[in-house]
């Protein structure tokens, strides 16, 4: 359920990316999406081709760019991915981690007709 | 062919309501708390005690997010706080346009605190920012002890984990520190109470944490 109102959202966003613009149609959308954004890639296809129907995004493709989760230490600096989501540094074992990779979710282009 | 360009965050819509409403509550100086748990962890539960024990200190409203029902308004209303029920009829999470839309009808300007339950679901509402003050992932000991380790996500983003249903801890295999080891691995800042609502233990725990937000905040101004 929680991807189907994300569907919705990406149509809203489709519908005001091409106002005025001259297209018919949208093909595909790339979307980015991190390990660590709790949206299902499949679950997000099924829901999008229920929503998109009717709409200029009908038949549209979805493509998914993963972003693996990636922490950076705030004592000693080390950039590492996180595995199992254990938040601790893998030099220095300092559990103060900034997670800067595997959160994104965004809808970075769409090709149209 | 052509390509647009659009870098747009799928929840921007989401984020920029819940500023809003953060912004709202900032101005009428009420602090939010965004309850989360799977469905039967007792978040109402919770919220009776300790709106039974803090209602004479504080103006207290609660927020009831369900697919279905007012029973948990209901159960709230009898302690005689303010109380709205939402029903999201089939959404598994609150999103901020629902607390947008509750605060015309609800005067949360006469509040000190305000509790927002959501719909039960460990997964969903921990992507939707609702313009509150810290979340607060209540579970319960019948879930099991690999809650954090399964849905890391909501532990995460929580300030507080609120372990209910401690009384049963006899009967069923759960190792409390094995549980807190895997919470605190997701999220070193996460606070730890455990509570149970059936025998009163680690309740005053739980009202104390609560106090010391609200003093945090005052002395903040």
């Amino acid at each position: 359920m929680h991807e189907l109102s994300i569907a919705s959202n990406l149509i809203d966003i489709v519908k005001q990316a091409t106002e005025g613009q001259d297209v018919s149609r949208v093909t595909s959308l790339r979307i980015v999406i991190g390990d660590m954004s709790n949206v299902v890639p499949d679950c997000l296809t099924f829901a999008f081709g229920v929503v998109s129907k009717g709409t200029m995004a009908e038949n549209a493709r979805l493509d998914f760019e993963k972003k693996p989760l990636k922490g950076r230490c705030g004592d000693c600096g080390k950039e590492f991915p996180i595995r199992e989501y254990m938040f601790r540094c893998a030099e220095c074992e300092s559990p103060k981690i900034e997670v800067i990779s595997g959160r994104e979710f965004f809808l970075e282009s769409i090709e149209c007709e | 062919m052509v390509e647009i360009k659009v870098l747009t965050d799928v929840l921007k819509a989401n984020d920029a309501i819940a500023e809003q409403n953060r912004k709202k509550f900032e101005e009428s100086n009420v602090a939010v708390f965004n309850l989360i748990g799977s469905p039967g962890a007792g978040k109402t539960s919770v919220l009776e005690v300790v709106i039974e024990r803090l209602k004479g200190e504080y103006r207290i409203g609660v927020i009831e997010g369900d697919i279905a029902t007012s029973r948990d308004a209901e159960r709230i209303a009898k302690l005689g706080v303010e109380t709205l029920q939402i029903n999201t009829r089939g959404a598994c999470h609150l999103d901020a346009n629902l607390i947008a839309s509750a605060l015309s009808e609800f005067p949360y300007q006469d509040l000190d605190l305000l509790f927002i339950e959501n719909v039960g679901n460990l997964i969903c509402p921990a992507g939707y920012a609702l313009g509150e003050e810290a979340k607060i992932v209540v579970i319960s000991v019948p879930e099991g002890q690999d809650k954090p380790a399964k849905y890391p996500v909501i532990f995460r983003n929580a300030s507080l984990m609120l372990l209910n249903k401690i009384d049963l801890l006899p009967y069923c295999d759960f190792d409390i520190e094995a549980m807190k080891n895997d919470a605190l691995a997701v999220n070193p800042d996460l606070e730890v109470t455990a509570t149970s609502c059936t025998t009163g233990e680690g309740v005053e725990e739980w009202v104390t944490w609560l106090r010391s937000k609200m003093q945090q905040r005052n002395s903040k101004g």
